[in-house]
């Protein structure tokens, strides 16, 4: 019986941990994206009312930015992070929100400044 | 757009999979109590109040763990649970609304319980009502109107009446005896199979027409992760209306007869009735925790 329950578990579980919440509809850049010159911001774009709760971008080259924390704890459909000046570098975004229905939403993205 | 693997993408399905059961036991036996209290006997009453208080109890201490693991969910890491801030914010949302509102949903469950003993006091409606009602609150519910809150109410007591039942009726099967012997279990099953008789459809066309909405669309059955798990989820309740249909009109007739093994069998087949709820709950938890609606 419990093999069977472990069973199905993992039958169930697994193909969709993978595919956890994440509704963001749109973000400039967006997920992908290579850009020639660096952003004066990031703007994210959810399904719904979300409050960003952690946002985080680091370079693979510059590693963790520093961010201040004026974008935080906002509830809006659309949030507008602003950026320092960015190298061009492969970065890596990840942000966690309370969505308007009580879930929590996060996910992740990467985008590119300068050329490939 | 990746998602994020962390922890939290595996405590929070298992924290609502552990939460479902207590629910369901805890409502379902109340209801269970005053809608059997004609067949139940005493010793059947106290069994169902047992399972009860235990299962109120459990449900009282996930429901108030909700809230660290919202914030713990929204820090990322174990730490998150007790940041002030972040519980703060959760208390503010529908999440904390919700779990207050189940906590106290299952503290009444357990004080009345205590002093209207009386099955038909209508005080016990209370508690389960309660709990229902933060159901409403916060999660996939709250997008789909008013319309869809109200076919979730009862598709949640329907389901709450019926996998509270199932826990009394296998302690029955196992051992009739106590609980008035054979004739006894017989009219139990039997009240309970004519009740399921209106309960099944309830359940089925309230279930459908709750997931219709969410859902938006027939292709997104196929299309969508929450559509794929539906259809899973399904199948686990056709499962279960097969065992359900067996044990009406097969093992509780030969019950009656008084056929000597008839009993130990509907106490086994109770047994993979319980394992197709937990399938179920399974199916729902990650539906409700992991995946987002279509659309």
């Amino acid at each position: 019986m419990t093999r069977l329950i472990l069973a199905l578990f993992m039958f169930l579980s697994l193909p969709h941990l993978a595919a956890a919440h994440s509704p963001l509809l749109s973000s400039s850049p967006a997920d992908g994206a290579a850009v020639a010159a660096a952003p004066d911001a990031f703007t994210m774009r959810f399904k719904g009312m979300a409050r960003l709760v952690r946002f985080s971008l680091s370079g693979e080259a510059a590693g963790e930015i520093a961010l201040g924390k004026d974008h935080l704890m906002i509830e809006s459909q659309t949030h507008s992070i602003a950026l320092p000046d960015l190298v061009d570098d492969d970065y890596e975004v990840r942000w966690r929100a309370m969505s308007a229905d009580g879930h929590v939403i996060k996910g992740g993205l990467s985008f590119t400044i300068g050329a490939p | 757009m990746d998602a994020i693997a962390d922890i939290w993408t595996i405590l929070t399905p298992v924290l609502r999979l552990a939460f479902y059961p207590a629910l369901l036991l805890a409502v379902g036996g109340v209801l269970f109590s005053m809608l059997m209290a004609r067949h139940l006997g005493k010793a059947g009453q106290d069994y169902t109040a047992r399972v009860t208080v235990r299962a109120a109890l459990v449900g009282l201490g996930l429901a108030a763990a909700h809230v660290p693991a919202a914030a713990g969910n929204l820090a990322g890491d174990l730490q998150g649970m007790l940041d002030p801030m972040l519980i703060a914010l959760v208390l503010e949302t529908p999440t904390g609304a919700a779990a207050g509102m189940g906590a106290a949903g299952f503290l009444l469950i357990l004080l009345v319980q205590q002093f209207a003993r009386d099955p038909l006091h209508p005080a016990r409606i209370t508690g389960p009502g309660l709990v229902i009602l933060s159901m409403m609150l916060a999660g996939h519910v709250t997008m789909g109107g008013r319309l869809a809150a109200i076919l979730l109410a009862l598709h949640l007591a329907g389901l709450a009446f019926w996998v509270g039942a199932l826990l009394p009726l296998r302690a029955m099967s196992r051992d009739p005896a106590p609980y008035g012997g054979l004739p006894a279990l017989a009219g139990l099953a039997g009240a309970f199979g004519r009740i399921a008789g209106w309960l099944v459809p309830m359940l089925i066309v309230a279930g459908l027409a709750y997931a219709a909405i969410l859902l938006g669309s027939a292709s997104a059955v196929l299309t969508t992760s929450y559509g794929n798990l539906l259809l899973a989820k399904i199948g686990f309740v056709g499962g279960l209306l097969m065992l359900a249909a067996h044990n009406r009109w097969r093992l509780v007739p030969e019950i009656a007869e008084g056929k000597p093994d008839a009993a130990g069998r509907l106490a086994r087949s109770i047994g993979w009735e319980i394992l197709a709820v937990f399938a179920i709950l399974l199916a729902t938890s990650l539906m409700t925790t992991s995946v987002t609606l279509p659309g």
